[in-house]
Formats: C-alpha cells, sequence, structure tokens
C-alpha cells in the first residue's frame, strides 16, 4: 500500500470512512490468494495420484512415452526360439572369424619365417615397390594447390562405400585454377575465398620461408674458422677479446697439444695435407723433450678406462671378425672428411 | 573393516563415497567397487530421487524387492538430463553392499528364472566385480535365456533380449553407462587352459555348417527335435513367469 500524505485538518474524517473498505479489500485478496494456493496443491495432488494409477513414480518423469516396447515373453515361442537361435549362430559365427583371423596370422608369421633370406628380401621388394607404385599413381601436388585431407570421421562407411582409394586432390572442380604460376602474385592463393582478405595467410611454400644456403654450413669450408671469421666483416666481430680469433684461438686447458688419433697417424699419414704437417711438427718436439728427460718410460697401457683401439683391433682380427666391426662407433668420421679439418680429438693419454 | 561389516549396515553411500572405498573390500576383481562407475555418473545417482527414496537402507534381500517393483528397462543414463536409470542405481547399491557369490547364485538362478531383470542386474554386477573365468563361467549359461528385455538409451528404448545383454557384457567395453574393465578374450583363457571351450546349446559350429551344406530343411528339423524338451520346460516356466507378474498387479 502506497503511503500517502493527508494533511493534518483532514486526518480524523478520512479514516474512518476508507478502513472498513480497505479491510474488506485486504480480506478478499487473501481468500483469493489461498484459493490459487490451495487449487494450485490441489491440482499437483491430482497429478501424483494419476501418476500412480499409472503406475508411474514421482522420479519416473518420462517424457516420451512413445518410444515403448513390448517385452512380453512367450507371445510366440516359436518365433522367439528362432530368433534367438539366429543370435546364437551369430555369435558363434563371430568367434570362429576371430579364431580364423588368428590362425590365418600365425599362419603368416610362419610361413615368412620359413622362407630364405632371398625370398624374404624378394617379398619385403614388391612389397616396397607396390606402396611406391600406389604413392606416385597419386600423383603429386600442383604448385599452390589447396590441400584437402580425407577427413578423420567416417572412414568405416567410407571405406564399405570403397571411397577410400579415390583420389582427393587429384580431383578438379571445373573453374579451378589449374597453373597457378602463370596468375600474378596477387592471386597466387591457396584458397581462392581466402583472397583480398585480412585473413587470408602470406604463407606459401617452405621454400620461400628458407633462408639457409644449400650445401654451405656456416658459410662453407671448417666450421671453426669461419665462425671466428664473421664473413670478413668488422662489424661482426666480437669486441671481448675471449672470442677473437688470435693466433691458436685456444687458451687454458684446450691449448695443450692435440694427438691424431691412431689410426690416421698410422695409415693416413702421408696422404695427409699440409696443414696438419706443422702440428705434426709441434707433437714430434714433444716427444723429443720426453726422450731426452730419460726418466720417462712409455706406458704399456693407458690411463683411460676405456679399452685401447689398437688392442681392440687386433683381438678381433684373431677372431676373424667382419672388418667394420673394428670400427669405432662413436664419432663417426663423416664429419672429419667433410670438413676435411683437423676436429678436436681425445689424446690418447700418456705422460 | 570385514568383521564389522557383518554388524552394521550403512544406509547410504555416504560413508562409501567419502572414503572412496579405502575402508571397503576389494572386489575379488582386484578393483576398488567405489571406482568401478565412473564420477560423472555416480553422481547422478546419488542425486537421484530414485536412488535417495528407494535405496536407503537396503540389504540383498531388499534388493530383489525393488529390482522386481521398480527395475522394468535396463539402461544407463537416459533423456536429456542423463538420469541414472534404476537399474544403475541398484547396480550401484549392489557394488556398495558387495554380496557374496552365493547370493549373486541366488539373484542369477532362482530368482533369475521368475525375474528377468534381476538375472541381468546380477550379470552386471558380476561382470563388473568378478575375475574372468568367473565371468565367463557364470555368464555365459544366460547366453541360452531368450527373454526380452527393454533397453532404454539417450537416443530412446529399443528392444532386446537377455542373451544379448549377456553377450554385450562379454564382449563390449562399455555397457550401461559404466566402462567394464578389460577383461583377457575368452581365447587367451582357453590358450592358457583355464577355461574349457565354449559348448553351445546349438552344438558345434562346423556340424551345423555341414548339415547347412546338406540341405536347409533336415538342418531344422534336426534343431527341432534335439530342443524340443527344452523348448517345452522354458514354456512352462515363462507360464509361471506371466502367473507371477499377474499376481503382483505389474506388467512391464
Amino acid at each position: 500500500m502506497r503511503p500517502k500524505f493527508i494533511p493534518k485538518s483532514q486526518r480524523g474524517a478520512a479514516k474512518s470512512g476508507d478502513k472498513e473498505d480497505e479491510d474488506a479489500r485486504q480480506q478478499a485478496e487473501e481468500e483469493a490468494r489461498k484459493r490459487a494456493a490451495d487449487e494450485l496443491v490441489e491440482e499437483q495432488i491430482k497429478k501424483d495420484l494419476a501418476a500412480r494409477a499409472a503406475g508411474k513414480k514421482h522420479w519416473d518423469d518420462e517424457e516420451n512415452e512413445e518410444s515403448d516396447v513390448d517385452t512380453t515373453d512367450g507371445l510366440d515361442p516359436e518365433a522367439e526360439e528362432a530368433a534367438w537361435r539366429v543370435r546364437e549362430l551369430k555369435r558363434l559365427k563371430r568367434t570362429r572369424q576371430a579364431i580364423e583371423e588368428r590362425e590365418k596370422e600365425l599362419a603368416e608369421v610362419e610361413r615368412r619365417r620359413n622362407l630364405t633370406e632371398e625370398e624374404r628380401a624378394a617379398e619385403d621388394e614388391a612389397f616396397l615397390a607396390k606402396q611406391k607404385e600406389e604413392k606416385e599413381g597419386k600423383g603429386k601436388m600442383s604448385y599452390m594447390q589447396k590441400y584437402y585431407h580425407k577427413g578423420a570421421f567416417f572412414q568405416e562407411e567410407a571405406a564399405a562405400a570403397g571411397l577410400l582409394q579415390r583420389d582427393i586432390m587429384g580431383g578438379r572442380i571445373q573453374d579451378d585454377v589449374r597453373n597457378r604460376e602463370a596468375l600474378p602474385e596477387y592471386l597466387q592463393r591457396r584458397d581462392m575465398t581466402k583472397l583480398g582478405k585480412k585473413g587470408a595467410t602470406k604463407y606459401k611454400d617452405m621454400r620461400s620461408e628458407d633462408t639457409g644456403r644449400w650445401g654451405s654450413f656456416g658459410g662453407g669450408g671448417d666450421r671453426r674458422r669461419d665462425d671466428r671469421n664473421f664473413d670478413g666483416d668488422d662489424r661482426f666481430r666480437p669486441d671481448d677479446d675471449r672470442f677473437r680469433s688470435d693466433g691458436d684461438g685456444v687458451k687454458g686447458a684446450n691449448a695443450i697439444p692435440l694427438g691424431d688419433r691412431r689410426e690416421t697417424r698410422r695409415e693416413d699419414a702421408d696422404r695427409r695435407g699440409d696443414d696438419d704437417r706443422d702440428r705434426r711438427d709441434r707433437r714430434d718436439r714433444f716427444d723429443d723433450r720426453r726422450d731426452r728427460g730419460g726418466s720417462y718410460r712409455r706406458r704399456e697401457y693407458s690411463r683411460s678406462r676405456s679399452p685401447r683401439r689398437d688392442r681392440e683391433r687386433d683381438r678381433d682380427r684373431d677372431y676373424d671378425r667382419d672388418d667394420h666391426r673394428s670400427r669405432r662407433k662413436r664419432s663417426t668420421s663423416r664429419e672429419r672428411d667433410r670438413y676435411d679439418s683437423d676436429k678436436r680429438r681425445k689424446v690418447d693419454a700418456r705422460e | 573393516m570385514s568383521k564389522s561389516k557383518g554388524d552394521t549396515v550403512q544406509a547410504d553411500a555416504r560413508r562409501f563415497l567419502d572414503e572412496r572405498g579405502s575402508n571397503a573390500a576389494l572386489a575379488p576383481n582386484g578393483l576398488n567397487p567405489a571406482t568401478i562407475m565412473e564420477k560423472a555418473v555416480k553422481d547422478r545417482i546419488v542425486d537421484s530421487y530414485f536412488y535417495k527414496e528407494q535405496c536407503f537402507a537396503l540389504n540383498e534381500a531388499d534388493i530383489i524387492d525393488r529390482v522386481v517393483e521398480h527395475v522394468n528397462f535396463i539402461g544407463g543414463t537416459h533423456g536429456a538430463s542423463q538420469k541414472p536409470s534404476p537399474f544403475l542405481c541398484l547396480a550401484f547399491k549392489l557394488l556398495e553392499l558387495a554380496p557374496s557369490d552365493a547370493i549373486i547364485q541366488e539373484y542369477l538362478s532362482y530368482g533369475g528364472e521368475h525375474f528377468k531383470y534381476l538375472r541381468a542386474l546380477a550379470c552386471f554386477y558380476v561382470r563388473m566385480t568378478r575375475q574372468a573365468k568367473d565371468v565367463y563361467t557364470t555368464l555365459e549359461p544366460f547366453l541360452e535365456d531368450r527373454r526380452k528385455l527393454r533397453r532404454k538409451a539417450r537416443a530412446g528404448t529399443s528392444l532386446t533380449f537377455v542373451d544379448e545383454f549377456v553377450d554385450d557384457l562379454l564382449t563390449k567395453d562399455r555397457v550401461c553407462a559404466t566402462s567394464l574393465w578389460k577383461m583377457p578374450k575368452r581365447e587367451v583363457l582357453e590358450d592358457l587352459e583355464i577355461l574349457d571351450p565354449r559348448v553351445s546349446p546349438l552344438g558345434d559350429i562346423e556340424d551345423l555348417l555341414e548339415e547347412d551344406d546338406e540341405g536347409e530343411g533336415e538342418d531344422k528339423a534336426n534343431g527341432e527335435r534335439e530342443e524340443s524338451g527344452e523348448i517345452s520346460e522354458k514354456d512352462e516356466m515363462e507360464m509361471e513367469r506371466d502367473e507371477d507378474r499377474r499376481s503382483r498387479s505389474r506388467s512391464p
């Protein structure tokens, strides 16, 4: 009820007249509200009763009654029996198929095991050739062609419909551009719907992204020397002395003289280039000094815990093993050939 | 814990769920019964009206009453709100109660003859909690039970059979909104000589295939002759069951 201002002069008179009306109205409203609430409750109770009569429980507020099935047993025993027989047969067939498949796989494994080495190789060869042929049969993607994936979903359905082998990338729609290289660069888009749009990617292919130079590792030639070369540009030279290439370029513990790998010393000595010669001379000087010392005696065994390579080789020769066994596994010498440089090798430890 | 389990009955699942089964005994297959069902499904079960009202303070015997009275379809969760079915609620209750093998045998054999949904429920429980060998030996006899079941899924109601349901339990990995534990295949157990090869009531499949080759009419006659005795027995049982149901004034 809204508060309403009544002047003092009119206060007594207004009250007495309106009050009874007001009370009556309030009472009426109250009763109406009560009745409405009662009706609501009654309706709910009726609904509940009806539901209970229909055999429903109040937790069972099912929506679609129409999708029901008749599960009364024994209406047609013979048909039920026949249906069950079919189901049982299907089950038996399924288990049998599983067993057959497994046996087939085992037989295949057994067959391959019994083949000779050559036959197996020939079989592999044939398989690989077939695979390769399949791959090549698909054709190459043309320049900037849009890629379509076959999709991860519904593969079984696609296989059932015989669509799994179809050449998705080979198919073209009629107004598709055949040769994109003939187009101006602006029109060379993978996805023509993206043409002129903000969302169009500028990415073309890996080749245009590549900033390397083929065949050159950091400028070509020896990497270590070239790292310090900075392409001959003084702007890129470090200010720090430590990184400056001065003379040997190594300091501290790294400056100790290095020996060569034994095999190279033995076999390739005459094949070595001139750049190795000075280093070898230096090593010879060391040996001279040690010989002059007199007390020096060459150790029979190295202190290193790893077995010495030459002994290993001897043993191998005794056992007449394959030649490749005696080769060192780690630090393959391929890099050495490629850089044609004197990489820093571990010295055979001696004092 | 096992000692106190005899005298006290937990009225509701609160303790079971709060302790996440850490105090309950493990199921015979080594799984924790409190975590066999998925968390989301468990929460829905505990929230459901059916579970709150009808699964409060049940024991193993009351389960039968509830099944007979309220379970008229199998299924996990159904409807848009993914309401758990009474079947699933009672299966959860069984996980909580962890009935012994003897009780389950009663559910399956005597109770199962009369009430197909009780058998389905017990089969489901056996699949969830028992070891692979026991599962195969217990469930496979019911591949002969051809009674109809109503199955409710999100898509709608469909007709299935007890043998089909049991077959699903043995082969599928997800049944009734529950991811069943990965059981070794029957062939594997046969290779290990834990199980004997299953002999179908129809006989060996090779014989059947040969018969098919020879003549189908003959085959049919053969099958009927073989199983005529069984059929009449089955019929009697079904009659009994129908009477039973009528006396309970409730038809599914």
